[in-house]
């Protein structure tokens, strides 16, 4: 078929595929919620800081021991942190710098992570020195962007700037699937945690968040109304709605089973990129940090903001609310 | 220069490219889809029954993160 003819063909279903999901829109989230009491306040103090880092921290991972948290820079170093008392329990040069990706396996024994080198590394934390027992997990054609284990500590899932997504497994280094439809950098990914190991969502430069069926390696829905880069994406707690974070300024919730966006976090005031999103344990919260040095908090069901979390010196790159929801890290340069 | 293999590569990729796009938008559109009126409703269930267990919607005195009690029994 002549491109002309697919480009042409590729239009038309748009425009019938946002006919049929405009179909069953009969119902509004914000104005379902009115009669939902708002949230009047956040008491969210500042408790712990870590520093140690040199470089600005790109990327960060809970345990599920819900007090280890691995981070990594851009200088290329690896920490891994006891929140609790903010020691450093380990310390690992990489021999690559812009770490991009990092993840803390499910039993806490590894952490994964890569950056420029391209490349997903495995360390066990159990071994006196982890960097001599560092092992190579699998290899992009362009830097990694986003990583993580997928439901054991036998398969990681990783995002590249080559605009594809391979899930791995850590023993032999194959590739079990590869994930082709971004037409740009993938920047961040997330697994289902309702549909554990068969579903999870990517988001990239191409403006798109696309939700996959990891088995068969197909993109099964896209969602394309950004209007610039997607840099975060995370599942919403129940694992029906997923939520992005992006250049344009603004986070957008999407509904998996009505197929579309319902909820747009933006305001006039707020004017920068969203480089990080997490949701509080319930899901009524939504955390997003952005490039002017705030972490705004927004009330999800009401599409307003409750509060504005201040104490960074720049740009948040990176967050995560703990697993039992107890508490939210978020860093940027050596604290958190 | 052999302008042709310079150019169809390129364009065999871009149809590959563009046929993908089209069978994922095709699978896309025949997804089943569930009403607005039901879905919705859920999410918000799923909010208002975890929100007891939300600590940072509901804060609990047991905060793991919370800076200890000046006395402690030794």
């Amino acid at each position: 078929m002549e491109e002309q003819d697919l480009t042409g063909e590729i239009e038309t279903l748009k425009k019938k595929l946002a006919e049929e999901q405009g179909k069953l829109s009969d119902a509004d989230l914000i104005l379902s919620c009115q009669k939902i009491e708002p949230i009047t306040q956040v008491n969210i103090k500042v408790r712990k800081v870590l520093k140690g880092h040199q470089g600005k921290v790109l990327c960060m991972s809970w345990s599920q021991d819900k007090r280890h948290l691995v981070s990594t820079s851009h200088d290329g170093k690896l920490l891994v942190w006891d929140a609790f008392t903010t020691n450093k329990e380990h310390a690992i040069s990489m021999a690559t710098t812009w770490v991009m990706a990092c993840a803390y396996s499910p039993s806490g024994q590894f952490v994964a992570c890569g950056g420029l080198d391209n490349k997903c590394s495995i360390y066990p934390l159990l071994e006196e020195e982890p960097v001599t027992k560092k092992r190579l997990v699998g290899t992009h054609t362009s830097y990694l962007a986003c990583c993580q284990f997928n439901t054991s500590d036998h398969q990681v899932l990783t995002g590249s700037g080559d605009s594809t997504c391979v899930l791995w497994d850590v023993e032999s280094g194959q590739m079990i699937q590869s994930f082709h439809g971004h037409a740009g950098d993938v920047q961040a990914l997330d697994l289902s945690p309702s549909e554990s190991g068969r579903v999870f969502v990517s988001a990239g430069c191409d403006r798109a968040a696309n939700v996959w069926d990891m088995r068969s390696g197909q993109c099964v829905q896209l969602f394309d109304s950004h209007e610039s880069d997607v840099n975060s994406v995370r599942f919403y707690p129940s694992g029906d709605a997923f939520v992005t974070g992006s250049d344009d300024a603004s986070c957008r919730l999407f509904d998996l089973r009505t197929d579309r966006e319902v909820a747009v976090y933006k305001k006039e005031s707020v004017l920068f990129g969203c480089n990080a999103v997490d949701f509080s344990l319930s899901g009524r919260l939504l955390f997003a940090g952005y490039s002017d040095y705030v972490l705004n908090v927004w009330d999800v069901l009401k599409a307003k903001r409750v509060a504005m979390l201040y104490g960074h010196e720049n740009r948040v790159s990176c967050l995560r609310v703990v697993p039992d929801g107890t508490a939210l890290a978020g860093f940027k340069d050596s604290a958190a | 220069i052999n302008y042709q293999s310079k150019v169809m590569p390129h364009r065999e990729e871009q149809i590959a490219r563009l046929q993908r796009e089209l069978s994922d938008l095709k699978r896309h559109y025949h997804q089943q889809r569930v009403r607005a009126s039901i879905t919705i409703p859920e999410l918000v269930q799923y909010i208002t029954s975890h929100s007891n267990e939300d600590a940072l919607v509901n804060p609990t005195k047991d905060n793991p993160f919370s800076p200890k009690k000046s006395c402690e029994v030794l």
